[in-house]
């Protein structure tokens, strides 16, 4: 278990937004009021050297938005974003080009995310090229053969003159890997990294992400909808919903003691298949569909879907995060009214 | 290894090409068109086409509007076809202490018509007298040329002239009645049918032609102790020349043709390569900028697509002095725009894959993403729409210059249709100054249009599959 207390602070996310705006061009010009879709709207978090952040939440509720603004792929429209406590979130050039040495990205999709024409040889010294690493061609080899060997794909000579096609998804997803530590950044945002890999292999390559960041002393942010391998995965997770983060916790203290309803529905909604339980419907305690981010609802904007809002959670302002005692922090204004909590 | 790479993709590529028959007898046509382009300086007949095509002189020894000599095959009359004599017996006389010198060339006439032209060469040198004579199988003996002229060493070319003309009236009055005399006009007299003619009645108006053995006759006459004569021959232009006949310029049109198919090649390729890496460099710049460059890169591409082409060219080639690099300097300016949408289109999508955005996280710049990784996944695709727009450019070319406006020193298919057209092919039926030039353009045209749906065909299922 990670004590917050004393550990140092590697990446800070200070009130973080990415509104998108919805008219573009001349049309914004004759818009009476410019909508935004707000796709990240205001967090705050703090993420420390050598922990895993897991970030959960459903589909459209900013959590790949945010990776990618920790990456920098997007501009914030607010807010910092606070590596080795000097911002990030409007550097640009040679600034952003050297921050992308610290800070990578593994994607979701394995099989979309090497250029279709590359050999395995170039995916990997791909990095090397664009950040002038290692003139000889000879020395990139070696580093790409090394880089395949720490990711367990081998005979590495095997799979460099290969393309992307030729390998399994599991393999593409070690290569893709291998291609975001090469630079050795002291952050990796893993987006979803094995929710397209095959259920078997899943556990295989979370195991060895965790041994790379012994080995080389790495940071994950792991961004996942899926709680199962974030509390396997995560020492702490964010819970976002719609552009906000609405619990933060220890992975354990999240998934074992959640206070904020939402996380309780989610908790509440993961399979269990267990004998004799399958066929059973579990009462998930949530209404409705998810509002659209263009359209957030006033007050808590949970309310809508939550079974235990009143006027107050409608009428009151959007509640702050509320510290529940070790470092665990909720959304929830009537937290202390709910039912306690069971599986 | 980047070589076998290459090989196995192209390997890959022409299996596919095959299955393609229209492809296959695309790239045939081609290929063929090539095997001309490297063996045009054995196949051309006229060496020297492409440095004399507009020099007369150089080709004054053929017949003028000739037709191929292979039209023969179809018909009972056979034409003369044009024949070099170099050999010729001399012999030497004294005239009042003139020394004369008469060279006899043997020809065998055995056609059912007259030839075109008798032609005199020789080089002159001094003061010297000419005579040349034709003397037929049944006696006659006509003096078809004559000159007395101080030479200075130069190559002398003499044929039947005027003088013939009259002398081949005076000998045709002598058979024809009086009626059909006021009818004839004795300028109009092609004056070797007569001389190839049988002596009756008719001679003048339907001459029919005396076979047999004839000689021509050049007699020399020495008038200066110093002049010298060397290397006499003579030329009888036929009726049929070549394997494409000839034009009223007399040019071999054969040779023109054949010179014509590099100019060809060069306007087509060269236009459709420049133009389709331009138009892919604007699709993929435009699509991946976006925003304003974007909106401004697609205002400058609709103005050029919204440009009427022909007019536009037909004005700057008549205002200014166009060749050939320029003009594909113009049709590239007209002809980029035919790519910009489609790849612009892929780019669209290209520019939002994960690998790229996946490469700018690793810190890629804007032109390592364009030319590393959108650029070389549409290029391929653009090569359909590069065989597509050889044709275009062909037959722009030919358009312009069937104008008179193309490039005038060089042999093209559309300034040989122009001299055609100008020359009065249409209405005095030579076909062979028409057909082909058309034809071979045409075959040229939709070689590349072939080899361009079967690219389409094999590269554009590999974009959804990719």
């Amino acid at each position: 278990m990670i004590n917050s207390q004393n550990k140092e602070v590697l990446l800070k996310v200070v009130n973080l937004k990415k509104w998108f705006p919805m008219q573009h061009g001349l049309a914004s010009l004759f818009a009476k009021e410019i909508k935004y879709v707000k796709a990240v709207d205001g967090i705050n978090f703090e993420v420390y050297k050598g922990e895993t952040f897991g970030i959960i939440g459903e589909s459209g509720c900013g959590k790949t938005t945010t990776g990618k603004l920790i990456m920098r792929l997007l501009e914030p429209t607010d807010g910092k974003i606070l590596l080795n406590n000097e911002d990030v979130a409007h550097i640009k050039g040679k600034e952003l080009k050297n921050y992308r040495k610290n800070v990578q990205m593994i994607f979701q999709d394995p099989y979309a995310s090497m250029n279709p024409r590359f050999r395995i040889r170039k995916v990997l010294e791909e990095p090397l090229v664009i950040h002038g690493v290692g003139n000889s061609r000879k020395y990139r080899d070696e580093v790409s053969k090394q880089l395949l060997e720490s990711v367990k794909v081998t005979p590495a000579e095997d799979f460099m003159e290969r393309f992307p096609h030729m390998l399994s998804g599991g393999q593409r997803q070690r290569v893709s890997i291998g291609r975001g530590i090469t630079l050795s950044p002291s952050l990796i945002v893993a987006d979803e990294p094995v929710s397209m890999i095959d259920l078997s292999t899943r556990a295989e390559i979370l195991a060895m992400m965790n041994n790379l960041k012994r080995e080389f002393g790495l940071t994950y942010i792991y961004i996942t909808h899926d709680l199962s391998t974030a509390r396997y995965f995560a020492d702490r997770i964010a819970v976002m919903y719609l552009g906000r983060i609405i619990e933060i916790g220890s992975a354990d203290d999240i998934v074992d003691n959640p206070i904020h309803p939402y996380t309780r529905v989610l908790i509440n909604a993961v399979c269990e298949p267990l004998p004799g339980k399958v066929k059973v419907m579990k009462d998930i305690q949530i209404k409705g569909e998810i509002p659209s981010a263009a359209r957030i609802p006033k007050g808590c904007r949970f309310h809508t879907r939550c079974l235990f809002a009143t006027e107050d959670c409608i009428n009151n302002p959007e509640p702050e995060l509320i510290d529940a005692g070790n470092g665990h922090y909720h959304a929830c204004s009537r937290a202390s009214y709910l039912p306690a909590f069971k599986y | 290894m980047k070589i076998k790479e290459l090989f196995s993709e192209i390997l890959d590529f022409f299996k596919d090409f095959v299955k393609v028959k229209t492809g296959l007898i695309g790239v045939g046509i081609i290929l063929l068109f090539l095997i001309l382009l490297i063996l045009e300086p054995y196949i051309l007949v006229y060496k020297d086409t492409n440095t004399q095509w507009r020099n007369i002189t150089y080709w004054q020894d053929n017949p003028a509007n000739a037709a191929p000599v292979w039209t023969q095959l179809f018909s009972k009359d056979k034409k003369p076809i044009t024949k070099f004599i170099f050999d010729s017996e001399t012999e030497e006389e004294d005239m009042n202490g003139v020394t004369v010198k008469s060279y006899i060339f043997d020809y065998k006439f055995n056609y059912s018509e007259a030839p075109q032209n008798i032609i005199f060469h020789g080089d002159a040198n001094g003061f010297l007298g000419l005579q040349i004579f034709v003397e037929r199988p049944d006696g006659e003996k006509f003096e078809i040329y004559r000159i007395a002229q101080n030479f200075s060493n130069e190559n002398i070319r003499m044929t039947a002239n005027t003088e013939a003309r009259k002398i081949a009236y005076d000998f045709g009055k002598t058979v024809e009645d009086e009626q059909t005399l006021l009818n004839i006009d004795p300028n109009d007299l092609k004056a070797l049918d007569v001389i190839f003619g049988e002596k009756k009645t008719g001679i003048l108006v339907k001459p029919i032609p005396l076979k047999g053995h004839y000689k021509i006759i050049a007699k020399v006459l020495f008038l200066d102790s110093a002049a010298t004569f060397e290397n006499p021959y003579i030329v009888i232009t036929g009726k049929v020349s070549g394997l494409l006949g000839t034009d009223n310029l007399k040019r071999d049109l054969f040779s023109g043709v054949i010179a014509g198919i590099k100019w060809a090649l060069l306007i087509g390729v060269l236009t459709a390569v420049i133009s389709v890496f331009i138009g892919l460099f604007w699709g993929v710049t435009s699509a991946y900028y976006g925003g304003f460059i974007d909106a401004a890169m697609n205002r400058i591409y609709e103005f050029f697509i919204n440009m009427p082409m022909l007019p536009i060219l037909i004005a700057i080639s008549a205002v200014f002095k166009i060749n050939i690099w320029i003009l594909i300097l113009l049709l590239c300016l007209f002809s980029w725009t035919g790519s910009v949408r489609t790849v612009r289109a892929i780019a669209l999508q290209l520019k939002e894959e994960v690998f790229v955005e996946a490469s700018k996280a690793l810190g890629a710049n804007h032109w390592r993403l364009i030319f590393r990784h959108i650029m070389p996944l549409i290029l391929p695709l653009t090569f359909a729409n590069m065989a597509f727009s050889v044709p275009g450019a062909i037959l722009t070319e030919a358009g312009l210059s069937l104008l008179g406006l193309g490039d005038p020193s060089i042999v093209t298919w559309g300034g040989i249709l122009h001299d055609a057209q100008t020359g009065g092919a249409f209405i005095n039926n030579l076909w062979w100054w028409i057909i082909p030039p058309g034809l071979i353009m045409a075959l040229l045209a939709s070689s590349f249009v072939f080899v361009g749906w079967a690219m389409d065909k094999i590269l554009h299922p590999k974009l959804r599959t990719r």
